[in-house]
């Protein structure tokens, strides 16, 4: 329409050619205008409707082809992924210790129902709620408001039975409730949640922001912890003790195994109102371990240089400082050699290195494990510690300090110092996550030389008259006990004592450590009236220890060979304990 | 004529992309519904997986499975002196190393039954010389004695068997 006409030449004679406009030249100029402005319309409404063709063939093209992977277009009701306000907690192999299970709230209208069937109502409703009071049913169904909550979680069979009734102003909302299925097995740690599923105590309290998106993995292991739970029940009725805890720790990683406290609770039941229960004694508490702190002040003398250990020191005489005399329980009354002083449990050999050392470095020493601070980890039940707050030590003080008192640390501390003690030296903060150490920083607070020299004397303590048919015997079992009496109204209490076992093994190559407390076990017969560590909490823990190492994958190993100073020290020993 | 072919087509064409498009959207639409359906299923399922989950965990309770162990098995825990290593094994023998300890076994026996039998022998003929060596010398000692002596021997020894045969008579 719009090119420029292109001339053509005819011959004269031949045929021109029609041409649509042709047929237009006959007609007037008016007529054949308003025939062209029409034809032109025409051909503008084909075009659009061409375009507008085009447009759908093209949207059909786009989404049929180019966009079905598109998720923008999937409605909300396709999502495949089950939402809870909880997620799972999980032990290190995957078994559920916390759950949370879909349920039914069970809630009114009270403006919806009338006046002279309320009674009625309260009365059937509460025949079939036996949980919940008639009195309470009426009250709310007196109020004033459009909605209140009859009882929460309610069970399938409950849920059936209030269909049953038909009572058209009774409305169930989804809900959701914890449980958890061992029951008493990891109450103090996971701790409880309250009715809106939110943590209030333990584990549950502190990834209470984490549970809400996704799973939460611990480093517990439950066949572990339902072994020592079992043996340390077992142990504390049969030494009639008032309570007892018990931890499990790998000592290259930190990670808690297993952690019990008893008395302990069902946190499926309602809350009691007993303190004790309730009390996690492996964080919360905060005890004087007593001759367990040998240990340290072996270490701090060995680790500075102070003391080697083939040095002699004399535990025939007692010590006095200022009004206190200071003796050795049941003593050698001889020189004892170092590995002596912790086979023995001598007070005076401890007290000399402590002397020997000074005040200075003992502080500084125990500092280094951590002993004035409370533990960094996220559980709300942790403990601040007590110890000699004062600059300047005392010789008493000193001296105290060298066999466990006077110095009040939570039972995870220790251990976590132990295994420091055994691993070679490295100090790491413990964990209740899987892998809640990697990528964290360790911090070496006693030479590889002093470790091997600890775990040497620590395994000397336990098998230095260790017999073959003994419990445990073949694990190279090394650690220390310890005995303190226990404190009220500010005073120790004769009798009363708290028993302590702090161990590890295999020595030769640590993996594991294991502490048992007892609380206030008593003087019974097999024991021959004696209730010191010795015949109660040490037993227990190598009970413990002969269970749970085969299931760890520890083996038995042959008796492992000791150095010089240790044989010297262990013949010293036998000999003078022959006569 | 042209011209009405291509209306022709044309008309066909946007009357067929119409139809189309119809019988697209409904097909999309139950599509959309199966998927829903399918949807909801795969939650309700995950839902029951959930709840089994959980008492999964509640049946694994280790007391629980204690229980069992003790009242349906006599298993008892594993003490350190029952766990031993590859290396505390025997080396198990080879069954030639086998044979040819019995065949040694036997060679011994048969040297043994040998000496055996050779020693009686030996004791045989020692017994035969002493036999012989005794009877030479029984003679010996009779040549040595006298006629004389031998006759009162004689008698003698007649008295004695006579007084043998009345005592057996008496009897």
């Amino acid at each position: 329409m719009w090119r420029k006409k292109k001339e053509i030449f005819y011959f004269a004679g031949q045929e021109v050619p029609r041409t649509t406009m042709d047929k237009y030249k006959c007609l007037d100029a008016a007529t054949r205008g308003v025939l062209e402005k029409a034809t032109g319309r025409i051909t503008f409404v084909m075009i659009v409707f061409a375009l507008c063709f085009i447009a759908i063939a093209g949207r059909l093209f786009q989404l049929s082809v180019m966009n079905y992977q598109s998720r923008q277009f999937i409605p909300s009701v396709l999502k495949t992924n089950i939402d809870f306000a909880r997620y799972n907690i999980l032990d290190r192999n995957g078994m559920i210790l916390a759950t949370s299970v879909p349920t039914k709230d069970l809630s009114v209208n009270p403006k919806k129902v009338k006046q002279k069937d309320r009674t009625t109502v309260a009365r059937n409703l509460s025949a079939v709620l036996p949980d919940v009071s008639y009195e309470d049913i009426l009250n709310k169904l007196n109020s004033n408001s459009s909605f209140k909550y009859i009882k929460r979680n309610i069970t399938p069979v409950e849920q059936k039975d209030v269909n049953w009734l038909g009572y058209y102003f009774l409305e169930e909302t989804s809900g959701e409730k914890r449980v958890y299925p061992q029951g008493n097995l990891f109450s103090h740690l996971l701790g409880v949640v309250d009715i809106d599923n939110h943590g209030i105590s333990g584990l549950e309290k502190a990834y209470d922001t984490f549970l809400q998106e996704k799973d939460l993995m611990l480093s517990l292991d439950m066949s572990v912890q339902e072994i020592v739970r079992k043996t340390l029940m077992e142990q504390v009725a049969k030494f009639k003790a008032d309570g007892g805890l018990s931890i499990v720790m790998d000592v290259n990683t930190g990670e808690v195994i297993a952690s019990v406290s008893l008395p302990d609770y069902n946190p499926n039941l309602p809350l009691e109102n007993d303190k004790d229960k309730l009390f996690n004694k492996t964080t919360l508490g905060a005890y004087e371990f007593g001759s367990v702190f040998k240990l340290f002040n072996t270490a701090m003398g060995l680790d500075t240089g102070v003391v080697k250990p083939t040095d002699s020191y004399d535990a025939s005489h007692s010590i006095k400082i200022g009004r206190k005399t200071l003796t050795d329980y049941r003593g050698q009354n001889r020189p004892l050699l170092v590995p002596e002083i912790l086979i023995h449990s001598s007070n005076l050999g401890s007290v000399r290195i402590a002397m020997k050392a000074g005040y200075k470095r003992q502080r500084e020493f125990l500092g280094r494990f951590g002993f004035y601070k409370p533990l960094p980890i996220l559980l709300p039940e942790r403990t601040r510690t007590q110890y000699p707050r004062s600059e300047k030590w005392a010789e008493i003080t000193s001296a105290n300090v060298s066999f466990g008192y006077g110095i009040s640390v939570s039972p995870l501390h220790l251990i976590s110092a132990v295994s420091a003690l055994v691993n070679g030296g490295y100090y790491r903060v413990p964990t209740f996550l899987k892998d809640g150490n990697k990528g964290q920083p360790e911090y070496q607070v006693i030479s590889e030389k002093t470790s091997k020299m600890m775990r040497h004397m620590m395994w000397g303590v336990v098998n230095w008259k260790a017999k073959p048919t003994d419990v445990a015997y073949g694990y190279a079992v090394g650690g220390k006990t310890g005995t303190a009496n226990l404190i009220k109204n500010g005073k120790y209490v004769e009798g009363s004592s708290r028993t302590t076992f702090v161990s590890a093994f295999p020595m030769s190559d640590p993996k594991y450590a294991v502490m048992v407390t007892l609380e206030n076990p008593k003087r019974i017969k097999e024991t021959f009236n004696f209730n010191t560590a010795g015949w109660n909490a040490k037993p227990t823990g190598m009970k413990i220890i002969e269970q749970i190492a085969p299931y760890l994958g520890i083996a038995p190993e042959e008796p492992w060979v000791q150095p010089a100073y240790m044989q010297r020290a262990i013949e010293a020993s036998v000999k003078a304990n022959k006569r | 004529m042209k011209k009405i072919l291509i209306n022709t087509i044309c008309l066909l064409l946007a009357l067929l992309s119409g139809i189309s498009l119809f019988v697209l959207k409904y097909q999309v639409k139950e599509q959309e519904e199966i998927l829903k359906t399918i949807h909801r299923e795969i939650l309700k399922n995950k839902r029951e997986i959930h709840m089994l989950e959980a008492e999964w965990a509640h049946l694994n309770d280790p007391q629980r499975l204690l229980d069992l162990v003790v009242a349906q098995t006599d298993w008892k825990t594993i003490s350190a002196k029952q766990i031993a290593t590859l290396t505390d094994i025997p080396m198990k023998e080879r069954i030639s190393d086998t044979i040819e300890v019995l065949v040694e076994e036997e060679t011994t026996e048969k040297t043994k039954k040998k000496a055996v039998r050779k020693e009686i022998v030996q004791v045989a003929v020692k017994k035969v010389k002493v036999e012989k060596s005794t009877k030479s010398k029984n003679e010996a000692v009779q040549s040595k004695i006298s006629t004389k002596d031998k006759q009162a021997l004689q008698k003698g020894t007649a008295a004695l068997s006579g007084l043998s045969k009345k005592q057996k008579r008496k009897q």
